[in-house]
């Protein structure tokens, strides 16, 4: 009696264990949105931490109020471990997030993986005139032009699988005041910035002043620099074009630049790089607006706010475009989501309404519609603005289509731009080394 | 009166000593028959089934899915050993093994010098209030990786940071850590002496206080040197827990990746790679993880060999003599 007693026991525990286990039952399937639609929903938006998920944050209690019934939930993750969540979600057909705030390079990994649905098909999504049209670019799907991965050279018509919400682009920031105590003109090439960085690097200067200024470490800056010199990792067809004349022009450049860092730049990141800049001892150089101008222009903090220029990326000689690199933030319909109504009609109320994008931006947010960059009230706060909308209409270049450009760009291009900046190697040897990286490690993809 | 019909066995002999007095029938051989052999058992492996499994599904399931990656292409398709074939032909990943390698023979010995010198002051007669200063000494280990990474960068700084200030004041010019491959793997080493010595100190401070204290005693009226004592009697006694430190600090110190991630992220160009940033690059950047699987493989065949000659070398030895 006492065993079976025990054994009972045991079944109890066991069954208790494998049900605290047990995965949520999955809702009823349903019909029209009206009568599937529970009395409320919540649905979550997996981000980053920091300014990305500040603006998303501070409108949810307004949409809330607007949309009784859904209720929202912004998990932000560290940025450094976001991609990662991204691609496990991706693996695992996760609908743990509804709605995902992806950065533009992970479109291929996004839509290779299953992870998206196509607005365009399911939601009907259109594009709006205020925004820039290469905003939606980027989040389309085959990619309108550029390298287009080669199992989706079909000639199908691009659909958009993410709505932005971020208009970032990267730039270029220079010391006005410097410029004009010393009579110069701003740059206009990167030949310019060079002259300029040798006439005002001092680094036996009390303080020190130095004339370039890079988040080394791991090359941060490397892609922004190659694409504004005329050069790419690859062409339309996906060839390997690194180690071309532009492409080794550009290193030989970052090895030019490296003679004017501060000591120990090359293994700076954002933080350092900033620090440099606020505490004025830093000329130039290139930066998110996201992370890096918000605190040039903190008066608190900052020993050069209102002393700043910022432009978009320099040429590679006169009249050539200033091209820059984009980094995006879009929101994606997770394709796995068990709410995909209530989802879309929140990015529906984020993207489509131009006085909820405004709010974004003086909450914190980039903007990403014409209209708001160009809001006289937003300029007064963040100068940058008319810059970053002149980088945007260029038009930037994305990060390449294909699931493996985020690890070349970091694991190859990156350290061949580090070890330049070490001085371990020539730019031209970094280039050469880099470009057969490159192939050998796309060899595997293309053929 | 009856006589107690065991005794309890001595340390070390386990309950089926030779001091066991058995009245009742030999025990069956081998674990498994033996457990299963008392009815009582039975309903105690049950109870135990349960938790058994979650430590299979923990233990030798991702060891056993990590075979399968390693045999399967990123497709999913069957490869056989090509993944290691490849590994062989990898000379980025050649550098990372190396890297690890030397952080290792770097590290480990600096590490039990540290910790050994430590738990021999606290252990001493000189140090009062020994809890405050244990608990001083480990707060390195209760620091996270990236936090230990990040402070330490800050104190490489070539001009704000503390490491260079009594280099200047010796009239020696700064010295830009991180920027240069070989004093990035100094910098590197003394980071990770700095993080894990705290727990060599732990695990030898626990041997120490294992020792019985009379041993020195009779030592000392045999004239015994302190040298002497400490070379023939506390080594010895702390022999086990060294192999433990050893193993452990070893593991520590070739696995890591949040200090790299937080100073050099791997640079300058691949200067300070070890097998964790490219087991985290293969996987999450080159988004290859198959082909990672493999140099997980190695990097646990590895720390399995290292393991396997401690043990025999420092502690088994003992055990034998």
């Amino acid at each position: 009696m006492k065993k079976l007693y025990l054994f009972a026991v045991f079944v109890l525990v066991t069954a208790i264990m494998v049900s605290a286990c047990a995965a949520p039952a999955a809702p009823a399937e349903t019909g029209a949105m009206e009568e599937e639609m529970p009395e409320e929903v919540t649905i979550s938006i997996i981000t980053a931490q920091g300014p990305l998920a500040d603006g998303l944050v501070a409108l949810i209690p307004q949409f809330e109020e607007e949309n009784p019934g859904i209720k929202v939930e912004v998990a932000p993750f560290p940025w450094t471990t976001f991609f990662e969540k991204v691609i496990s979600l991706a693996r695992t057909e996760s609908g743990e997030f509804d709605v995902i705030f992806a950065d533009d390079p992970w479109m291929p990994n996004i839509v290779d993986g299953g992870l998206s649905v196509n607005l365009t098909e399911a939601y009907e999504a259109t594009r709006d005139d205020d925004v820039p049209q290469v905003s939606y670019d980027v989040f389309s799907w085959p990619p309108p032009y550029g390298p287009i991965p080669l199992d989706f050279q079909t000639g199908e018509r691009p659909d958009l699988h993410a709505l932005p919400i971020q208009g970032n682009v990267i730039m270029f920031y220079i010391r006005q005041d410097i410029l004009d105590e010393r009579g110069l003109d701003p740059p206009v090439t990167w030949d310019d910035v060079l002259a300029i960085a040798e006439q005002v690097h001092c680094p036996d200067c009390d303080p020190p002043f130095y004339g370039y200024n890079v988040r080394g470490a791991a090359g941060s800056d490397a892609l922004a620099l190659l694409w504004s010199m005329g050069g790419g990792i690859f062409d339309d067809e996906f060839n390997v074009i690194l180690d071309n004349e532009a492409g080794c022009d550009a290193l030989t450049l970052y090895e030019q630049l490296s003679k004017y860092l501060p000591p120990g730049g090359n293994t700076y990141g954002t933080t350092e790089m900033v620090a440099e800049v606020v505490s004025g001892r830093a000329m130039m150089g290139i930066g998110w607006p996201g992370d890096a101008y918000a605190a040039f222009e903190d008066e608190t903090d900052s020993d050069v706010a209102g002393k700043m220029l910022y432009l978009p990326l320099p040429a590679s000689e006169v009249g050539a475009p200033h091209v820059s690199m984009m980094g995006h933030w879009g929101l994606v319909l997770n394709a796995h989501s068990e709410n995909k109504d209530a989802a879309w009609a929140y990015m529906e109320w984020m993207h489509y309404n131009q006085e909820h994008a405004l709010s974004y931006a003086h909450a914190g947010g980039i903007p990403f519609r014409k209209s708001v960059f160009n809001d006289p009230e937003l300029i007064l706060e963040k100068p940058w603005f008319p810059a970053q909308f002149e980088a945007l209409m260029v038009p930037p270049k994305w990060r390449p289509r294909s699931t493996q450009a985020t690890g070349i760009s970091l694991a190859i291009l990156g350290p061949a731009f580090s070890a330049v900046g070490a001085g371990d190697i020539t730019g031209q040897e970094a280039c050469e080394q880099a470009g057969a990286e490159i192939r050998l490690e796309m060899e595997g993809v293309t053929n | 009166m009856t006589v107690q019909q065991t005794v309890s066995p001595l340390p070390g002999q386990g309950a089926s000593g030779a001091n066991r007095v058995d009245t009742q029938p030999p025990p069956p051989q081998g674990m498994w028959s033996e457990l299963f052999s008392f009815r009582d058992n039975r309903l105690g492996v049950m109870l135990i089934v349960p938790s058994l499994l979650a430590l299979i599904l923990v233990q030798f399931y991702p060891i056993v899915y990590n075979f399968w990656l390693i045999l399967t292409s990123e497709k999913g398709e069957w490869i056989g050993l090509a993944n290691l074939s490849r590994l062989t032909r990898d000379t980025i990943f050649h550098g990372a093994l190396i890297f690890s390698l030397k952080m290792g023979v770097v590290v480990v010995p600096m590490c039990l010098l540290v910790g050994l010198g430590l738990a021999l002051l606290v252990h001493s007669d000189y140090a009062g209030r020994k809890a405050i200063w244990i608990s001083i000494l480990i707060i390195p280990l209760m620091v996270s990786e990236i936090v230990a990474g990040m402070m330490w960068k800050i104190m490489y700084h070539p001009t704000l940071g503390l490491v260079n200030v009594p280099l200047a004041a010796l009239g020696i010019e700064p010295i830009i850590w991180l920027v240069k491959a070989d004093t990035a793997f100094i910098a590197l080493c003394v980071v990770e002496i700095w993080r894990i010595s705290p727990l060599a100190f732990l695990l030898l401070y626990a041997g120490l206080n294992q020792v019985p204290r009379d041993i020195y005693e009779a030592a000392a009226v045999d004239g015994a040197t302190r040298w002497r004592a400490f070379w023939d009697m506390t080594l010895p006694y702390i022999r086990p827990m060294f192999a433990i430190a050893t193993i452990l600090v070893f593991v520590w110190s070739t696995r890591t990746i949040g200090t790299i991630a937080a100073t050099t992220q791997g640079g300058p160009g691949r200067a300070t790679w070890n097998l964790s940033w490219y087991i985290y690059g293969m996987s999450f950047q080159r988004l290859k993880p198959h082909y990672a699987s493999a140099a997980v493989l190695v990097m646990l065949l590895m720390t399995y060999i290292a393991g396997t000659i401690f043990v025999r070398y420092l502690w088994v030895e003992r055990r034998s003599r």
